[in-house]
């Protein structure tokens, strides 16, 4: 059955207004509106540091390395033209020396490129939190802020958990 | 001002307006309400509260084009409408939209051709 317009309890202009601010709130203003108070909260940079935190966390402790003394270094050290002699006695230490540096550089270089990522996955969160409450943010600036649901409400925790979303590990 | 042309034949009983010609004995009622006031209302008054809500998070430029919306809008509501025409022969059905243009000159148009029609029932609202 074709719909009257002229049945209808308000006029159809107004229904087509209604329609469009709610249109409006839920693909520009909503996803804005948050993006805005994200910035304005300075939630990108909060979360670069918690997720560089997290990082430090993982960090491989240093291992200790047993300090036999270095007989060859010693006999150089007090006796430079022995120097022959010095190169025939190994340094016990340089091996366990040379592993550890090795991996403290393999470990900070593991640091280093996961912290450039945290600011992909800090956007990524952002995306995600915008994408799966793009309702909720829709019905929260129609509102002028006078509707506030709880992914707006609980905002870091909602972000929280859109960091932590397999979509965004793969950022970080 | 009028969107399009309106004549009224007094001689052979027609109303030209616009692409359409209407039997002026069979119009029953003219109206020109403020058919789009409530609309303005709706429009200005949501744009208002967003203003007001979000105006720590706007730019200056957005904010004195959001005043500009919300103004123009009254306005073009408070102005702007249509003429209807229902018609006996139609059974009462709207002829919706007959002609557009501001409020004041379509009110005095309803009065004239509801004037021009014949010695009829005269029906007239507002």
């Amino acid at each position: 059955m074709p719909l009257d317009a002229s049945t209808l309890p308000v006029s159809p202009t107004f229904v087509i207004a209604a329609v469009g601010y709610a249109a409006v709130s839920a693909l520009i203003t909503g996803p804005e509106i948050a993006t805005r108070e994200m910035a304005l909260s300075n939630w990108q940079a909060t979360c670069q540091s918690e997720l560089i935190a997290e990082l430090e966390a993982t960090r491989r402790p240093d291992q200790f390395i047993p300090q036999v003394p270095d007989v060859g270094g010693m006999i150089c050290a007090v006796y430079p033209e022995l120097s022959d002699l010095c190169a025939v006695i190994p340094d016990p230490n340089a091996g366990a020396r040379a592993a550890e540096e090795h991996l403290r550089a393999v470990e900070a270089e593991r640091l280093r490129q996961a912290a450039s990522g945290t600011a992909n996955a800090c956007s990524c969160a952002q995306a995600v939190y915008i994408e799966d409450t793009k309702l909720d943010l829709a019905l929260y600036a129609a509102s002028g802020r006078l509707i506030m649901p709880q992914s707006v409400k609980n905002r870091v925790a909602a972000l929280s958990r859109a960091l932590h979303s397999p979509a965004c590990q793969k950022e970080g | 001002m009028i969107i399009g042309t309106v004549e009224i034949d007094k001689q052979k009983n027609l109303l030209h307006a616009g692409y359409s010609t209407y039997r002026l004995d069979v119009l029953k009622v003219a109206k020109a309400p403020r058919s789009y006031l409530s609309t303005a209302i709706f429009v200005s008054g949501a744009l208002f509260l967003f203003l007001v809500a979000f105006h720590d998070i706007l730019w200056p430029g957005e904010i004195a084009t959001l005043f500009a919306v919300c103004a123009a809008s009254l306005i073009v509501g408070w102005n702007f409408t249509c003429l209807t025409f229902h018609s006996r022969d139609l059974t009462g059905a709207a002829v919706s939209g007959a002609l557009f243009g501001t409020h004041r000159h379509l009110n005095n148009l309803r009065r004239e051709i509801m004037e021009a029609k014949p010695a009829t029932s005269h029906e007239v609202q507002s």
